[in-house]
C-alpha cells in the first residue's frame, strides 16, 4: 500500500512538474514584454549580487542601467566603487575608477573574441530587446510572472540559463543567471522610467 | 650491361625520389641561398617569435566576417590550439596566465607602490568589475592583478601592433570597401619547421576548409614561403629527375636506332660518377640540397661528351682534359660565390666532372676498340648566312649584357604561388609598408641601461619602440621603486584594507613577499613577459616607424638598426660583389687555359667564339623570358664560359693541330654532345623554382648557341680568313 501511495505522488509530482514547465510561444513573449519593445529610453535603478564559489562573500552593487534605443546601453555602478560600461553595437567601453586611478579597457563587440563574448550575449539583455532575446533562447515558465531560458546555442553561450522575473506592472523585477563558470548573478531593478 | 644499367637508373630515381627518410641527407631549406654574411641579419627572423606571424587571408563580405571569425576561432581553440601562439581569438587569457602572473608580480620594479587609500581603491575598482559577468579567467586575473598593472601591459601591445585600420582594434587587417581581409596568427613554432607549418595546414584545410565559412582562407607569410619553397624544391627534384630519365632514355634509344649502342657503355660509367659525386658532396657538407641534386642531370649531360669525344673522334683526350680544366676553372670562379647553394652546386659539379673524366680515361684505356663507332655523316658546311647567324649571336653575347637590366633581388631565389604573391603585396600595402628595423645585441652588463635610453629617445620622438625596457626599467629604477614597497610588505605586510579586499586580492598579496622585494637581473632569469625578445644571449630591439621620417631619424641616431629592406639591398650588393669577383676570375682563368693550349692569341680568341655565340643565344632566350639579367642568368653565362670553350678547343685543334684529318668524327662528337648537354639541361627548365628555371634556360640556349658557334662560327670565320690571306 506505501508503494502506491509513493508512486502517486511521485506521478502526480511529475504532472504537476509538466504543468509548471510549459513552453512559451515568441507571440506570447513578446506580448508580455510589450512595453519594451518602442520605448526610446529607459532608466532604471538596480542592485546585484554576484555569487563566486571562490570567495566566501558575495559581491554586492548598486547602480542605474540607461538605454537609449537604437543601440547605446549604459550600465553604471555606482557602490562599492564606480565603473562604467558603455554597450554600443560596435565596442564596449569600461571605464573603472575615479580622477587619476581611472582606468578605461576598450575591445570590440565580437563573437569571436573571447573578452567581448559575455557582452555579446549580454547585449540583448541590456537593449531589453525582447525579440533578440527570444531568438536566442528556449523559454519555458515556470509559474505567472516567472521565466526560465535556455541558451539555443547553450555551447558558446557564456550563460547555462537564466530566470526572469517580471512585476505586476509587468517590468522586469529581478534576473537571475547562472553563468557557465556555475557563478550566479542576481539583478533586482527598481521601477523604470520609460520614454 | 642492360641490368648494370637499369641498376644504377633505379639508383638514380632512388637518389632523386629519396622514398627512404630523404630527410637525413637532402636538403631542401631556403637557407643556402643567404650568404653567411648575412647570416647574423636573417638569424633573428628565424629565432625570435616576434617574426613567427603569418595572416589567413579571407574573401568575404563584412557581414560574415563574424560567423567566419567565429568559426576560426573554434579551430584555433580545438584541433589548432597547438600550433597558434596569438591570434585575435586568444585575446582572452588562454595560455597567458603564467605571463601574467609574472606580470602582476613584478609590478613593485616597475612602479612605485600606491597610496594606502589608492591601494585600495583599485581593489576595490577590481572588485566592482568582478561583479560584472565575466569568465572564470577573468575573476582570475583581477584577483592577481588586482592593481590593474595588466592595462599597461595591454596598452603596450596595442601600441606597437596597431596596423592603423578600422578593424585594427580586434587585431585584423581589413580596409573598407572590399570584401578582402586578414587575420594575424603567430605561431609557436619558426617559419623553418616547415614540417609543422604543413601539418598546420592540413589540420585547418580537413576540419576549418570544408566548412563554409572558412572555404577559400589562404595563408600567407614567412611559415608559408618556407613551405612554397621546399615543397617546390621537392616537386621539381621530382620532375627534373624524371625529365633526366626520359631523356637518357631517348638519348640511349636514339644511340640503339643509329646502330651506335656501344656509346650506351659510356653513359653507364658517367651516371654512376654523378651518383658518386652525390655522395661525395654529401660527405663534404652533411647534406645534399634538392637544387644541386637536380642538377645531376645536366653533369651526367656534361660529363658523358668526354666519352662521346672519344668513340667519335680519335684525337679527343687532349682536347678533353683543356676542355675538363676550362670548366672546372668556370666552375671553381663560380664556387667562390658566398652563396652557399652555389658552392654545393659547383662542387657537385665538378666532382661529378672528374669523376666521370676519370672514368671514361680508363673505361677508354682497356676497351677503346670496343667503345670506338663510325662518326654521323654530318659535316656543317660553312655558308655566309650560317656565320651571319654566328656573328648576330657573337654581337649579342658581347652587347646583350650590357643592353639587359640586371637585377639581384632577393626574391629571384623565392618561389611564391602567384596567389601567395598577391596576398603578400595586399598585406604589404595594408601595413603601409612598415618594415620594421631591428638590432640584436648580445646580452652584456649594461644593456637593460643602454635600451632604457633608446627607449626614452623613442618617447621623446613618438616613435615605437620594443625592447627588453619597454618591460622593465634600468635597476637603479627598480631599486628606487622597490623602496616604496618596503614599508608596505617588511617585515609583513602592514596594508590597511578591509577582510574583503584581503580575501578577494590574496593571490597578489601573497605573491608579494618581503625578501622577494629585489630588482631582477632580466639577463640570468629572462621573465615569460620578454621571451619573445631572447634567443639564447641574444637580445632582440624592434624599432617600428611609421613612415620614412620615423625611419630615418631612427637610422641617423641608431645606423646599427637594419631592416628587411635593408636586408635585401645588402643581398644585392654582396651578389654584385661576388659578380665582381667571379666574372674575371672565371673569363681570366679560361682565357689564360686557352692562350696556354694555344700559344696564339688569334687562335685562342677563335676557340672562344662558341662561347660568346652561347652568350648570345642565352641572352636572346632571356629577352623572351622578361629581358632581365638575374644572379642565375649570370652564374649561366660563368658555366656557359667553362663548358663552351671546349667545343672551340675541339674545333680550333682538328683545323689547326690536325688539318682537319677527322671531319667526320669531330663533328659526331661535338653535335652528339652538345644533343647530350641541352638534353640534359633542359629537364631544368621544367623546373618552377626560379633558381632552377632561370639555370635552366640560360644552359640550354648556351649550349644551342655554343653550337652554333662552333659549328657554324668557327669554321665560316678561318674560311673567311683563309680567303682573305690568299
Amino acid at each position: 500500500m506505501r508503494t502506491v501511495i509513493l508512486v502517486y505522488i511521485f506521478l502526480s509530482s511529475l504532472a504537476q512538474a509538466a504543468i509548471q514547465t510549459k513552453p512559451v510561444g515568441e507571440k506570447e513573449f513578446l506580448d508580455k514584454f510589450k512595453q519594451y519593445a518602442t520605448f526610446k529610453e529607459l532608466k532604471v535603478d538596480f542592485t546585484q549580487m554576484k555569487h563566486i564559489e571562490d570567495l566566501s562573500f558575495p559581491l554586492k552593487a548598486t547602480g542605474r542601467l540607461e538605454v537609449r534605443r537604437p543601440g547605446i546601453v549604459r550600465w553604471e555602478i555606482i557602490t562599492p566603487s564606480r565603473l562604467v560600461v558603455d554597450l554600443t553595437p560596435t565596442e564596449v567601453r569600461i571605464e573603472s575608477g575615479e580622477g587619476e586611478a581611472v582606468q578605461k579597457q576598450v575591445f570590440p563587440m565580437s563573437k569571436a573574441a573571447t573578452e567581448s563574448k559575455t557582452w555579446n550575449a549580454l547585449s540583448p539583455w541590456m537593449d531589453l530587446n525582447p525579440k533578440e532575446i527570444y531568438s536566442r533562447y528556449e523559454v519555458t515558465s515556470e509559474k505567472k510572472g516567472v521565466y526560465r531560458m535556455i541558451p539555443r546555442e547553450i555551447k558558446s553561450s557564456p550563460f547555462k540559463s537564466l530566470q526572469i522575473t517580471l512585476s505586476d506592472r509587468g517590468h522586469i523585477k529581478s534576473l537571475d543567471f547562472e553563468e557557465a563558470s556555475s557563478d550566479r548573478m542576481v539583478f533586482d531593478f527598481g521601477t523604470p522610467k520609460i520614454k | 650491361m642492360i641490368r648494370a644499367l637499369l641498376i644504377v637508373l633505379q639508383f638514380w630515381v632512388f637518389a632523386a625520389n629519396a622514398n627512404v627518410d630523404p630527410s637525413n641527407w637532402i636538403s631542401r631549406s631556403h637557407d643556402v641561398f643567404f650568404p653567411t654574411s648575412m647570416s647574423s641579419y636573417i638569424e633573428p627572423y628565424q629565432r625570435f617569435s616576434s617574426f613567427w606571424w603569418g595572416h589567413l587571408v579571407f574573401e568575404s563580405p563584412e557581414s560574415e566576417r563574424d560567423r567566419v571569425l567565429a568559426a576560426l576561432c573554434a579551430e584555433i581553440g580545438g584541433p589548432l590550439r597547438e600550433f597558434v601562439n596569438r591570434s585575435p581569438c586568444t585575446s582572452g587569457l588562454e595560455g597567458l596566465k603564467p605571463l601574467l602572473t609574472e606580470w602582476a608580480g613584478d609590478i613593485p620594479l616597475r612602479k612605485p607602490a600606491p597610496v594606502t587609500v589608492e591601494f585600495a581603491n583599485r581593489i576595490e575598482a577590481s572588485i566592482a568589475k568582478a561583479s560584472l559577468p565575466g569568465t572564470r579567467d577573468l575573476l582570475w586575473l583581477l584577483r592577481g592583478d588586482p592593481l590593474a598593472s595588466y592595462l599597461d601591459l595591454k596598452k603596450h601591445l596595442e601600441e606597437i601592433s596597431s596596423s592603423g585600420t578600422d578593424e585594427s582594434s580586434r587585431g585584423l587587417i581589413a580596409p573598407p570597401g572590399t570584401n578582402r581581409w586578414a587575420v594575424p596568427i603567430q605561431f609557436k613554432f619558426p617559419p623553418s619547421a616547415s614540417l609543422k607549418t604543413k601539418d598546420f595546414l592540413s589540420k585547418f584545410n580537413t576540419n576549418c576548409g570544408p566548412s563554409a565559412a572558412c572555404a577559400g582562407a589562404y595563408l600567407v607569410g614567412p611559415h608559408v614561403s618556407v613551405l612554397e619553397n621546399e615543397t617546390q624544391v621537392h616537386a621539381d627534384l621530382d620532375t627534373v629527375s624524371l625529365a633526366g630519365i626520359l631523356f637518357l632514355v631517348a638519348l640511349s634509344g636514339f644511340l640503339i636506332a643509329t646502330r651506335r649502342k656501344r656509346l650506351l657503355l659510356v653513359i653507364f660509367p658517367t651516371i654512376v660518377s654523378t651518383a658518386l659525386a652525390s655522395v661525395v658532396t654529401i660527405i663534404v657538407f652533411g647534406k645534399i640540397h634538392g637544387l644541386t641534386l637536380s642538377l645531376g642531370s645536366g653533369i651526367i649531360g656534361l660529363a658523358v661528351d668526354y666519352g662521346l669525344h672519344s668513340a667519335f673522334y680519335r684525337y679527343s683526350w687532349r682536347a678533353n682534359l683543356f676542355g675538363l680544366l676550362t670548366t672546372l676553372a668556370a666552375l671553381g670562379a663560380v664556387a667562390i660565390s658566398s652563396v652557399p647553394l652555389l658552392g654545393q652546386m659547383m662542387f657537385f659539379s665538378g666532382v661529378g666532372l672528374i669523376i666521370s673524366f676519370l672514368a671514361l680515361v680508363l673505361v677508354f684505356k682497356f676497351y677503346d676498340s670496343a667503345l670506338r663507332v663510325e662518326p654521323y655523316a654530318y659535316i656543317p658546311h660553312p655558308r655566309p648566312w650560317k656565320l651571319v647567324v654566328s656573328l648576330i649571336l657573337i654581337v649579342a653575347g658581347l652587347f646583350g649584357p650590357l643592353l639587359q637590366t640586371l637585377n639581384l633581388d632577393l626574391r629571384q631565389f623565392n618561389f611564391q604561388q602567384s596567389k601567395t604573391a598577391e596576398y603578400q603585396e595586399w598585406i604589404g600595402v595594408q601595413m603601409q609598408n612598415r618594415i620594421p628595423l631591428i638590432g640584436v645585441h648580445p646580452a652584456s652588463a649594461t644593456l637593460l641601461e643602454v635600451s632604457a635610453k633608446k627607449l626614452n629617445w623613442a618617447r621623446e620622438n613618438g616613435i615605437r619602440f620594443e625592447s627588453m625596457a619597454s618591460y622593465l626599467p634600468p635597476v637603479p629604477q627598480q631599486q628606487e621603486n622597490l623602496l616604496s614597497w618596503k614599508p608596505l610588505f617588511c617585515p609583513e605586510a602592514v596594508l590597511s584594507l578591509s577582510a574583503q579586499q584581503v580575501e578577494f586580492a590574496e593571490p597578489f598579496l601573497r605573491s608579494i613577499k618581503c625578501n622577494l622585494l629585489m630588482p631582477k637581473d632580466i639577463l640570468a632569469i629572462p621573465p615569460k613577459y620578454v621571451e619573445h625578445l631572447y634567443f639564447e644571449s641574444s637580445w632582440l630591439e624592434l624599432w617600428l616607424p611609421r613612415n620614412k621620417t620615423e625611419e630615418g631619424l631612427i637610422k641617423n641616431k641608431f645606423p646599427e638598426a637594419v631592416s628587411l629592406r635593408e636586408l635585401a639591398v645588402l643581398f644585392s650588393k654582396t651578389l654584385n660583389a661576388d659578380l665582381a669577383g667571379i666574372i674575371p676570375l672565371a673569363i681570366g682563368g679560361v682565357f689564360l687555359l686557352l692562350l696556354y693550349q694555344f700559344r696564339d692569341w688569334r687562335i685562342a680568341l677563335l676557340a672562344a667564339v662558341p662561347c660568346w655565340t652561347g652568350i648570345g643565344m642565352l641572352m636572346l632566350a632571356n629577352l623572351f623570358a622578361g629581358g632581365v639579367l638575374t644572379f642565375m642568368t649570370m652564374i649561366a653565362i660563368l658555366l656557359i664560359v667553362g663548358f663552351s670553350v671546349d667545343y672551340g678547343i675541339f674545333v680550333t685543334e682538328n683545323i689547326f693541330r690536325y688539318e682537319k684529318r677527322d671531319e667526320r668524327g669531330v663533328w659526331s662528337s661535338l653535335g652528339i654532345s652538345a644533343l647530350a648537354t641541352a638534353g640534359g639541361f633542359f629537364p631544368l627548365v621544367l623546373g618552377k623554382h626560379p633558381v632552377l628555371f632561370q639555370l635552366g634556360l640560360g644552359l640550354t640556349a648556351g649550349v644551342i648557341g655554343t653550337f652554333i658557334g662552333a659549328a657554324w662560327g668557327i669554321p665560316g670565320l678561318v674560311r673567311y680568313w683563309e680567303r682573305k690571306s690568299a
